[in-house]
């Protein structure tokens, strides 16, 4: 995307002083403006979640940067011209729903792909500073639990469970999850709702530009227990193998964890 | 000079500088650790408020301890001084079951933990934050910065609400709509605005409740669950969009109307107009050369 390096809107930039750079990621358009010991930034974050467009320009012409109610303003000692955008997932769990519920008979497993939003994470200067990171979409926040007294608070994916990958769409903004659920026990499970922890799942690119998240796996042993897995897309062996672009926000705590079924499933 | 020197000397050999010398130093290292405790003592397993009252038991303990050793190391009996404070102690619990009965209250309120420091809590008409669960009292800081100290006796008393127990909240929004305006359509606005802001949870859904035919609106219920910490700006923020939604789509938000009637149900209330009074004879009025004329009565 810049200095015709690769397509893909992460990675280094050169802004020159005085100038303004501006990034249309999906719906999210972003202005940074380089000024003497000074980095100004702006968003405008009104655009379609549907849109994949992806742009870029060095050198804007804007008036009003300072006026915007979104604009701020960071401080840097050192005058460098570097800056860096990096994805990252969001830093809550992911609930996905179904528009009809699937269910998965007993001895049965499913493999679902499910989309979440991707955050930009911007550093400047030399050597880098964080200075901000946002949402390119800002999900809805939900709540995942039994009631409103016991549960953790999550956003809210707007994607649904689909079966197969070409029904998910390559976006900039967004990353795909393959989920595999095994039903080891006696019953029917009935997928309604779906929790993803994403901000203990890494993030890679695939060589056709897509947003990958490490894949999850749930088994379902007995009526009030299931268990989580996650595996590297590093090591796919179907074609899809990807690179990492950005580690965990939180720890796994142990690649397989025990949790009540209540917890996973909605 | 030289004599007092020897003298100090001298004294400085005897048992009773000896003595006071063991018992400042007692009283010392007493100080040392109670300061100790005071500034260090943290467990992880224990609250905030309890490992405050943790130290300041432990340090109360320690001082005790070191004074009553420091004492006795001067030679004074400690059976006659903890005879004479027992007797002190039955006086003084007499005379401050005020202060008796807060301690208590105080223990009961720590043990059963209904909120914690920083916490806001409702109690009474006072609303506040959290700042300090003592032996006597608890202390709140109001939204207007005010410090507002309840007795715990009170606080046991009394209805206590902690607004921030649990991680979500309901806003519930009370809207009046005009009679002559579709339910269907109110419903159908209310939830898109509930739709389209990202700090409305999208599960608990949102509630749509008739509450009733009001006496100038058709009065709904509109309710919808936050995060605990986005529940101000929530609510201002829809009721904001729902006045901007409703002036957008013609929807009425009536203001309190009176009906007026004569007695009859069936009769009209009569009306009866009188000609406006000529643009020169109101001139004439207002210079005072005759009354004025109303422009309409009933």
């Amino acid at each position: 995307m810049h200095a015709g390096k690769h397509p893909h809107w992460w990675g280094d930039y050169r802004i020159a002083r005085g100038t303004t750079a501006r990034w249309r990621i999906g719906p999210l358009t972003l202005w940074v403006q380089r000024l003497p010991g000074e980095w100004r930034m702006a968003t405008e974050a009104g655009g379609d979640p549907l849109d994949s467009g992806l742009a870029f320009e060095q050198s804007v012409e804007v008036d009003d940067l300072a006026q915007r109610e979104s604009t701020r303003r960071f401080a840097l000692g050192q005058d460098s011209d570097r800056i860096s955008l990096s994805a990252r997932l969001a830093d809550r769990a992911i609930v996905t729903r179904s528009e009809k519920p699937l269910s998965v008979p007993a001895g049965e497993e499913v493999q679902l792909f499910v989309s979440s939003p991707v955050w930009i994470r911007i550093e400047a200067g030399e050597p880098a500073r964080f200075i901000d990171e946002m949402p390119i979409h800002r999900p809805s926040d939900t709540w995942f639990g039994p009631n409103s007294q016991h549960g953790e608070l999550c956003y809210a994916s707007t994607s649904s469970h689909r079966l197969r990958l070409e029904e998910v769409p390559i976006r900039p903004h967004r990353a795909t999850t393959s989920v595999r659920v095994q039903n080891r026990a006696g019953s029917i499970l009935s997928l309604d709702r779906l929790q993803v922890p994403v901000e203990r799942l890494c993030l890679y690119v695939s060589k056709d530009g897509r947003l990958w998240t490490d894949d999850v796996i749930y088994t379902r042993r007995e009526e009030d227990l299931a268990s989580l897995a996650m595996r590297s897309r590093e090591e796919d062996a179907s074609g899809l193998a990807a690179v990492k672009i950005a580690e965990p926000r939180r720890a796994a705590g142990g690649h397989i964890a025990l949790r009540a079924f209540s917890s996973i499933f909605g | 000079m030289s004599e007092f020197l020897s003298n100090v000397v001298a004294w400085l050999k005897t048992d009773q500088a000896l003595a006071i010398f063991k018992a400042a130093l007692i009283l010392l290292a007493g100080l040392l650790i109670a300061r100790l405790i005071s500034r260090r003592l943290k467990l992880r397993r224990l609250h905030e408020q309890q490992s405050m009252i943790l130290r300041k038991v432990l340090v109360s303990v320690v001082l005790a301890v070191a004074v009553l050793w420091s004492l006795r190391e001067l030679g004074l009996d400690m059976g006659v001084l903890l005879g004479a404070a027992g007797i002190l102690t039955v006086a003084i619990g007499f005379a401050s079951q005020t202060s008796a009965s807060n301690i208590i209250s105080g223990i009961f309120l720590m043990g059963e933990r209904p909120f914690q420091i920083g916490d806001v809590v409702q109690v009474g008409q006072t609303t506040g934050y959290v700042l300090a669960i003592d032996f006597l009292a608890v202390k709140l800081r109001t939204f207007d910065n005010l410090l507002v100290r309840i007795p715990n006796e009170t606080m046991l008393k009394s209805e206590v609400t902690n607004y921030t127990r649990f991680a979500i909240r309901r806003v519930d929004l009370q809207i009046g709509v005009a009679y002559k305006e579709d339910l269907a359509r109110v419903r159908e606005i209310l939830f898109a605005i509930a739709r389209r802001d990202p700090l409305a949870l999208d599960e608990p859904s949102p509630l749509f409740l008739f509450k009733g035919f009001g006496a100038s609106a058709i009065e709904i219920q509109f309710s919808v669950w936050s995060a605990q910490e986005s529940f101000y700006p929530l609510r201002t923020r829809l009721y904001m969009d729902i006045k901007a939604a409703f002036d957008a789509e013609g929807i009425e938000i009536p203001f309190p109307h009176l009906s007026l009637y004569t007695g009859s149900a069936t009769s009209p209330l009569p009306v009866q107009l009188v000609e406006k009074a000529e643009a020169g004879g109101a001139a004439q009025s207002s210079l005072g050369s005759g009354p004025l004329q109303p422009q309409s009565g009933v």
